[in-house]
This record gives C-alpha cells, sequence and structure tokens, in this order.
C-alpha cells in the first residue's frame, strides 16, 4: 500500500474571472494567471487567503525602502540611547560622590543641552521597545488547518464560494523578510525571474538543502539543464501579475507544512510543483513533492519541539497543572511506589509525542475516566498497536493540562506485577501488602491505576502463569473506587474476559485499532534523532516511507507502528554492522531480505536473468506441464517485480489431472525456485477436514492436541511462523463445505481469522490446490485411447463445476488441468530421477553412470497408463537403488568408486 | 491602552496562581497533609498552609504589581519623554 499523506485534502485553489464573474475550483491544475482580470484565491476549512496586484507591487516598490528605513531607524535609536545610558551612570557617579572632583563634568549635567540629550535618549528607547512589543504581540503565526471535508467540497462546487463562512487573510502579510526580499530582488523590469530564483533557491541555503539531503538526493542546476533541459524556457519569467499565482501556490505549502510564515523553501516547493518537468525530475531520483513536503513538516516538527514553551504569551493557549503545591492535597502511595512507575512523571520532562495516531482512543479514553462510576477502560487490541503510548499520550494531556476537570492533577501509575511478586517475596505477606497498596490507591485520591497485559490477574490465566497473585488482586480491583485501565489483546480478551460477565461490566471496552501508514511515518518522524544518536548514522526520509510500506507488505505478524519501528530499527542496526552512515530505502528492503529471508531488493541484473529463464529453469525439472508452468510463472514474475495486488496471495491455482503428472512436484519446485530452499511448503491433506467439527481444527481452535496431550501443530500456525512459501490443499473436493467457504476469505483478502481471533495472512503465500475431480473420466479417457484427452477434459471442468461453487472457482487466478505424460516425456523424468539419484551418490562419494538407453529402458517398462510418474520412481528405487546397495553390502562399490548402471538391472 | 497588555497581565496572574497553587489550596484549605485523615495530618495542613498561602500571596501580589507598574511606564513614557525634553528645551 503506497502512503498517502492526505496534505492537498487541507486547502482548495479557486479562482475568479472578473469578466465573467465565474468562481471554480481549480483541481489538479496549477495555472499562473497573467490576466489582471483573472485572480486567484486559496481557501483553508477557517480561512481564505488573497492576493491583489497592487499589494504585490507596492511590495516590490516599498519594501527594500521600507527594509532599510527600519534598519536605519534602528541603528539611529541604538545610536541615541548610548549618550542617555553615559549620562544615566553619570548621574549616578554625580550622587554617589565619585565626581566631586571632576566639578565641569557636574556642570555639564545639569545644562539644558544634557537634559535634552537625556530625553532623546529615552525616547529612543521607546521606539525600540515599541518594535520589540510589535514583534512580540503580533508574531507572523499562520493558522494551523484541518481537513476540509468532501460535503464541504462539494456544498461549493454545487453552490459556489460563501466566502462570508471564511475569515480573510491577506497572503503578502504572512510573507517572512527573506521572502519578501527575495522577490523584490527577483523582480526586474516589471518582471518576475521565476528560473533565477529557483536557481539561487537551490544554491544558497534557506533550509532548502537541509530538506534535500534529508529526501537522500542530489539536485544539480547543471544536471536539470543537461539532462532534463529544465531552463528559462521551462520556468520563464512573469509579469509581475503572475507573483499572485506564484504566493498563492506558495503559501498553500506554508499551510501544508505547518510553518508560521511564507518562507523560501514554500517557493521552491511550489514551483516544482508547478511544472512537470521539474516533477519528473524529483521523480527520477525517486521521491516525490509529497515526501519533500512531508520532510518540511518534520524540520518544522523540531523547530518547535526546541522551543521552549511560552506559558506567558496570551497567543497561546494555557492549561492549569496544579502547581507547586498541588500533591499536598493527595495521598502518599508510599508501599505501591515499590512496584509502580508513575508515567505522568516519566512523560513529563519527555518532549517526544505519545499516542500519535490514536486521538479518537485518547479522547475516548480521557471521557471514560472522567466518569462519575464505571470509569474503569479496558484497551483491547493487538500487540504493537500502540496502547502503551496511548496511555503516555492521556499522561502527557493530563501533564499539559488539557484534560476535563475531573483529571486534572490525575497520575497514571503503572502496576508492575512481577516487581509485586519479588516484593512480596521480601516482605512476607503478600496479602497484607497488596491490601495496604489498594488502600493507598483509594487514599491517594489522584491516582489511576493501569495494569499491563491484565490478562495476567485473570484466575485461568494466572493458574497458566503459576503465579497466585490472581486471586487477591482481583476482588480489589473489581470493587475500586479509583479508576483502572487494563490492556488486553483480543485472543486473550476473548478467552478470559468474554466469558466472565463481571469482568466486562467493571470495564468499558476500548477498541485500539491499527494506526495508519500515515500515522506510523509520524510516529517514525519522532524517532529519527534518536536513532541517528544511537547508530551514529544518517537517515533519509524514504528510509522511513520504505520502512512503513515494507513493514505493512510484509511483517504481517506484527502491526503497525511497532512492525515500522522493529523495522527501522534493524535496518539501523544492520547499517551500522555494515559500517553505512547514510541510510537509504535500498537498506530498508536489505535488512527485511535478510529478516524474513526473502527476496524484496531491487531486481539486479542476476535475478533479472534469473526471472528471466524461470520458465524455462522449472520446465527442466517439470515435464509435459507447460501451461501450468507458464502460468505459475507469470504469477511469481508479477509477485517479484511488485506489480500484483498486494492485498490477495500472490497466485491461486487448481491443479487437476490423473496422479503422478507432477502437480504436488510442481508445488515443490515452485516453493524452491522462488521462496528458496530453505522454505519448506506446507501440505494440507483436506481429507482430514471432512466432517463439521473440523473447521475449528482448520481455524487451529487452541483445544485441539493429540493423545499425549501436546498441542498440535495447524495450518494457521505454520503460515504464522512460515509466511512466505507454497501453501498445498490436497483433494480440495474432500473438505467440509464450510471449510470451502473459509477459502473464500484466504483466496480474496489473502488473511484467514483463526479461532483465538487472530488474522493471519496468506498475502505472500502462493497457493495451490488439487482435486481429484473428473479424475475418472481422465483416467478412463487415457486408458481407451489418448485422442480423447481434450474431450475428457472439458468433461471434467464440467464436473469440477458442478462439484465446486462457483464463487470459489472465480477466486481461482488459474484451474490447470494437467496432461498425461507420454513414453518420450517419461523418458525425460526418467533422466530426471536419474539425476537426482547420481547427486545423492555423490553426496556419498559414489559416481553412477548410464547410457542414454536406459531412461528409455526404463520408460518403457516402468510405464502404467493413467498412473504417471510414480512407477518409475518406484521401478528406479527397486530395480537400480537395490543393486547398488547390493553392490555396496557385498563390498565390490566403495567411496571413490564408480559403477554403471546395466540394461540386465533393469530388464 | 493595547488589549494584548491587559491580556497578559491577566495570564500572568493565571500563571503565577497556578504555579504557586493559590486557589487550589484555598478550595482544599481543610483537607488534612496528604489525605492522612488523623488529627497528625489535619493540623499539620493547616499549619503548613497558613504559612505557605500568605508568603504566595505576596508573591502573587507582586508579580502583577510589577507588570502593572511596567504597562503603566508604558503608557506615560512617551509623555513624561516629550515633557521632559520640552521643559528642558523651554527652562
Amino acid at each position: 500500500m503506497a502512503l498517502d499523506f492526505d496534505m492537498q485534502e487541507k486547502t482548495i485553489c479557486g479562482y475568479h474571472k472578473r469578466n465573467t464573474n465565474k468562481f471554480g475550483i481549480l483541481e489538479n491544475k496549477f495555472p499562473i494567471f497573467q490576466d489582471e482580470n483573472e485572480s486567484i484565491f486559496l481557501l483553508t476549512r477557517d480561512h481564505f487567503f488573497s492576493i491583489s496586484t497592487p499589494q504585490i507591487t507596492s511590495v516590490i516598490k516599498n519594501y527594500l525602502r521600507y527594509k532599510r528605513f527600519g534598519d536605519i531607524k534602528r541603528i539611529v535609536a541604538n545610536i541615541l540611547v548610548l549618550p542617555g545610558v553615559f549620562i544615566a551612570l553619570a548621574f549616578i557617579f554625580k550622587y554617589t560622590g565619585f565626581l566631586d572632583q571632576f566639578q565641569p563634568i557636574i556642570e555639564l549635567l545639569e545644562s539644558k543641552l544634557v537634559n535634552v540629550l537625556f530625553g532623546i535618549s529615552i525616547f529612543n528607547v521607546i521606539i525600540l521597545w515599541h518594535d520589540f512589543y510589535e514583534e512580540k504581540s503580533h508574531p507572523i503565526q499562520l493558522p494551523k488547518t484541518k481537513k476540509i471535508q468532501q460535503k464541504e467540497i462539494d456544498e461549493i462546487k454545487a453552490t459556489g464560494f460563501k466566502f462570508g463562512r471564511y475569515g480573510h487573510l491577506d497572503t503578502v502579510s504572512f510573507s517572512s523578510e527573506q521572502t519578501l526580499e527575495l522577490l523584490c530582488d527577483f523582480t526586474k523590469d516589471n518582471q518576475f525571474q521565476t528560473y533565477d530564483l529557483f536557481k539561487y533557491l537551490l544554491k544558497e541555503d534557506y533550509d532548502i538543502q537541509q530538506i534535500i539531503r534529508r529526501s537522500g538526493i542530489e539536485m544539480s542546476v547543471s544536471e536539470m539543464e543537461e539532462k532534463f533541459k529544465i531552463g528559462e524556457t521551462v520556468i520563464p519569467d512573469y509579469p509581475i501579475t503572475a507573483l499572485r499565482s506564484i504566493l498563492t501556490y506558495a503559501i498553500e505549502e506554508a499551510i501544508l507544512t505547518e510553518s508560521r510564515q511564507l518562507e523560501p523553501q514554500h517557493i521552491f516547493l511550489a514551483i516544482i510543483r508547478l511544472y512537470p518537468q521539474t516533477l519528473k525530475y524529483i521523480q527520477t531520483k525517486g521521491i516525490s513533492i509529497d515526501i519533500l513536503r512531508e520532510i518540511a513538516l518534520y524540520n518544522n516538527s523540531l523547530i518547535a519541539k526546541a522551543q521552549r514553551t511560552k506559558h506567558l504569551d496570551p497567543n497561546i493557549p494555557y492549561f492549569n497543572k496544579g502547581g507547586i503545591a498541588r500533591r499536598w492535597i493527595y495521598g502518599y502511595t508510599f508501599i505501591l511506589g515499590h512496584f509502580s512507575k508513575d508515567l505522568t512523571e516519566e512523560v513529563a520532562n519527555n518532549r517526544d509525542i505519545y499516542g500519535i495516531g490514536h486521538d479518537d482512543e485518547i479522547e475516548n479514553l480521557v471521557s471514560v475516566l472522567g466518569k462519575l462510576s464505571n470509569k474503569n477502560a479496558l484497551l483491547i487490541g493487538e500487540a504493537g498497536v500502540g496502547k502503551s503510548s496511548l496511555i503516555l499520550g492521556v499522561a502527557q494531556r493530563i501533564n499539559t493540562g488539557n484534560v476535563p476537570i475531573q483529571l486534572k492533577d490525575k497520575r497514571i501509575v503503572q502496576l508492575d506485577i512481577n516487581g509485586l511478586i519479588a516484593h512480596s517475596l521480601k516482605m512476607g505477606n503478600i496479602e497484607e501488602l497488596i491490601m495496604k497498596a489498594m488502600q493507598e490507591l483509594e487514599n491517594s485520591g489522584n491516582a489511576i491505576l493501569y495494569i499491563d497485559e491484565m490478562q495476567e490477574l485473570i484466575p485461568a490465566k494466572a493458574e497458566e502463569s503459576s503465579h497466585s497473585l490472581a486471586g487477591i488482586l482481583l476482588p480489589y480491583i473489581l470493587n475500586s473506587k479509583f479508576p483502572i485501565i487494563g490492556t488486553v489483546n483480543y485472543s486473550d480478551y476473548k478467552k478470559y474476559f468474554y466469558s466472565n460477565e463481571s469482568l466486562r461490566q467493571s470495564f468499558t471496552n476500548i477498541e485500539v485499532k491499527e494506526v495508519s501508514t500515515t500515522d506510523t511515518l509520524k510516529i517514525l518522524e519522532t524517532k529519527i534523532s534518536t536513532l541517528e544518536k544511537n547508530f551514529n548514522c544518517y537517515i533519509t526520509f524514504p528510509t522511513l516511507v520504505a520502512s512503513v510500506e515494507l513493514a505493512y507488505r510484509y511483517i504481517k505478524e506484527r502491526k503497525l507502528p511497532s512492525s515500522a519501528v522493529q523495522t527501522i530499527e534493524a535496518t539501523c542496526s544492520w547499517a551500522q554492522s555494515n559500517s553505512i552512515q547514510k541510510i537509504t530505502a535500498e537498506h530498508v528492503s536489505k535488512a527485511i531480505s535478510i529478516q524474513k529471508n526473502i527476496n524484496i531488493t531491487d531486481i539486479d541484473q542476476e535475478e533479472s536473468n534469473k526471472l528471466r529463464k524461470l520458465e524455462e529453469n522449472i520446465r527442466k525439472r517439470i515435464i509435459g506441464q507447460d501451461e501450468a508452468v507458464i502460468a505459475i510463472t507469470e504469477s511469481l514474475r508479477r509477485a517479484r517485480t511488485d506489480i500484483r495486488n498486494p492485498e490477495k496471495p500472490i497466485g491461486v491455482f487448481l491443479f487437476m489431472g490423473p496422479t503422478g503428472v507432477g502437480k504436488t512436484y510442481l508445488a515443490k519446485v515452485v516453493g524452491e525456485e522462488f521462496f528458496g530452499n530453505k522454505s519448506d511448503i506446507i501440505r494440507v491433506d483436506m481429507s482430514e477436514y471432512q466432517d463439521i467439527d473440523s473447521v475449528d481444527k482448520f481455524l487451529g481452535t487452541t483445544e485441539t492436541g493429540n493423545v499425549f496431550g501436546q498441542t498440535n501443530i495447524t495450518l494457521v500456525d505454520r503460515v504464522k511462523s512460515n509466511p512466505y512459501t507454497v501453501v498445498l490443499f490436497d483433494e480440495i473436493e474432500k473438505a467440509n463445505p464450510k471449510i470451502l467457504n473459509l477459502f473464500l476469505q484466504i483466496f480474496d483478502e489473502g488473511r484467514l481469522t483463526s479461532a483465538a481471533g487472530e488474522t493471519v495472512d496468506f498475502t505472500n503465500t502462493i497457493i495451490v490446490c488439487t482435486s481429484n475431480i473428473g479424475s475418472g473420466i481422465l483416467l478412463q479417457a487415457l486408458e481407451q485411447d489418448e485422442a480423447l484427452w481434450g474431450e475428457a477434459k472439458d468433461r471434467a471442468m464440467i464436473e469440477l463445476r458442478q462439484s465446486l461453487s462457483p464463487e470459489l472457482l472465480n477466486r481461482f487466478d488459474g484451474v490447470i488441468v494437467f496432461s498425461p505424460l507420454d513414453i518420450t516425456q517419461l523418458k525425460s523424468v526418467a533422466e530426471l530421477l536419474l539425476t537426482e539419484l547420481k547427486k545423492r551418490m555423490i553426496d556419498k562419494g559414489l559416481n553412477i553412470r548410464w547410457t542414454d538407453q536406459i531412461p528409455m529402458l526404463i520408460a518403457n517398462k516402468a510405464n502404467e497408463p493413467g498412473m504417471g510418474a510414480r512407477p518409475l520412481k518406484r521401478y528406479i528405487q527397486d530395480r537400480i537403488e537395490g543393486q547398488i546397495a547390493k553392490e555396496i553390502i557385498e563390498g565390490n562399490l566403495k567411496s571413490g568408486g564408480e559403477i554403471d548402471i546395466k540394461e540386465n538391472w533393469i530388464i | 491602552m493595547p488589549i494584548w497588555h491587559l491580556r497578559k497581565l491577566a495570564r500572568i496572574s493565571v500563571v503565577v496562581n497556578d504555579n504557586l497553587s493559590l486557589s487550589l489550596l484555598i478550595k482544599n484549605f481543610f483537607l488534612p497533609w496528604h489525605r492522612d485523615y488523623s488529627m497528625m495530618g489535619y493540623v499539620f495542613g493547616l499549619l503548613i498552609k497558613i504559612l505557605y498561602l500568605p508568603i504566595a500571596f505576596v508573591i502573587y501580589l507582586i508579580s502583577i504589581i510589577i507588570y502593572t507598574i511596567i504597562i503603566l511606564v508604558w503608557l506615560l513614557l512617551p509623555i513624561g519623554t516629550l515633557t521632559f525634553i520640552f521643559t528642558s528645551i523651554l527652562r
């Protein structure tokens, strides 16, 4: 899944044509309006930004003059303040008696001139103070905006713009001094020199180099000009009226990147976005305008993080925190402190942002904790979705005071069960210890108890874990007067909570969903500085994007954001051990490839050759089944080049045909060729799943065990532990129809929900089903006349359609009837089998040789119509392997020896 | 007088009050020290608050007064300076 940055949905660009009085929305078009009668404006959810030609003209004409005046004014004011300082010092010295001996100075101090000079100095202090006041009281700050709802856009399209609903803002007033200065510098004779400015921005810094460096690419003017023909013809000069459009697109960039004001970097981003050639240039480098924007956004977040929170600034909201005496009115938790930690205190001095992507859940949790009764919350979610981070997010909100009055001054205390057990061993009486701790909690008046992995306190689970705390602690928790937050995953919730009415009643369930890829990217952004510091490396932004995308796609056993965080950490660690300083997206692919033992790196020349020869290689091993080989290799090529649908298995095939023609063997060969030798195929005999009870077994119910009381390893477990494999369902027609219904979900969505409630991922598997449907018809045709094969095949397909539901049949990428093997093909199979035997013998230090007649002889002797290649295998085993074994036992064949296969062994 | 200065004064009042826990302690004046509901807890709590609150209140007042003076200086300084310059010239 490609990352959706969804930035564009925050703004709308509109135009107005004065001649026709027509308003409209500019959708994915970026025209430069030069005609005075055409104007452009930008709409956010609450504001609209506009810019007029007189404003632009005034800026170009007057800004530099105004700036120069301001600079001179400040210099003069500073100079004129100095005499005042000296006069003030002189007065101090005069009154302290130091100047008693310098009578002329005393006289001078009493003169009219000094008084006037002092007054002028004070007046200049006022001027400087005014400047300072103006800057502080009216800082330039672009408003932050939220997504514009589609409903609103539709309304605008239907009824037109209702400008009265929006606050009007001038684009120019949000431009920084640097921006205005650049606009003036690059406007000559009423012509705005766009390309010259673009080149200048690329050359100078203005934070643009920082963006380019983080994007992991290099941009040079010479390369653009030579290879991409980007020059003044592509980015032309415009009349001054066109600046309205350029500045509108630039302020859009500033808003999307959550900047305080319109900076030169936004003009740079706008120019990149405006022209297809510049966009193509960055695309060939492997990045997009969205990535550049996201980097600018990240840089802004770093600046905001580094800035001290200004509590005294009335423009920034302030939330009461309670102050130095807030703890005086709440009780102590001395005993609890031994086996718990205060999360509010832990996050107090941490400037990281927690709970990203869980805004709704945080709101929900805050409202549950703020209730008068039943204020316990149970967070249910898979491991790695960010349940703990969500709680830290609430702790952070408590710290900033951004919570309802009921939660003000509260602190979240995390119970450490292992710490409690350890402390109880020291203290002796565990019951008394828990009782005292719970009393402390009740008495404290400001504690919220947080228990991670809450199922550990359920007696049934505690029995499994063999600790005796649950029975003692649980009653206190159920009758608690303080709020409790617990976390549990889906399977444990279903197992231990769902059936327990009192537990269910005591908690309000909050489902914690997997965060989106966009939010995961934001979470990874917060980790950049820590990772760079720890691993002594530089992380480019495409690395983060690749980590999110590849983790989402290949690490299905964990959820986002945990999978992506683990991926980037693994990549950094791998890069460090390989002395790589600058980490790129390719390194992420490499790290995942190593970790998962699959190949997801870019296709190199060697692999390209291998993929091209894949069909040839498989054909060498699978004799006479070209149709099946072509179907399989095509799906494998699609998978390796990433063209396939990532939400489905790599390929789903149904193989039909008589026995011994290579159906299972093809599955094995594919497993070896595509996933590597280490990966064994998962073979499921569907005849074991005939009755209705077998549905539970198929879904991996936890109660399935063998006679020895050991838990059986089910399909679910095998796919979970090895998601990159070939799954072979043998004889699917024998499976219970309910199981065949489960196949619909596997084939269509590439996932299966297990009995434990976990989602098992099949998107990286190749699914091969085999069926004996119609094999009677096919066998009959083979026995009677091979010329009837075509007709028999059609009849077999009809029988298949009658036996399996159309929904299921529709979901196969291909239904392939394996052809019977003729004598020449059997000869080739015999050759293959002999070669395999030779390989085995070479491993033992023996060599076998045979003449050209031997394979044909075996094929003729072993051929049983309708039985395929299996009799050949048996024949070689009985006649040739048996003879070799005899020779070894009799001492005629020793290590390093050679033996010829004799014709009389076969005849 | 610009509204911004008044808003700043109001903000100073809120921040100082919050940081010194003034209104919080007044609201919970009779609550015992760390919720220790024994006689000792009540006595100690009252004692601490009786000692602390006047100090906090003085700090609060000083902060407010200082900023009020700054506003007054800000208001009067231009007029005062001009008057000073003119009287110096005319004297």
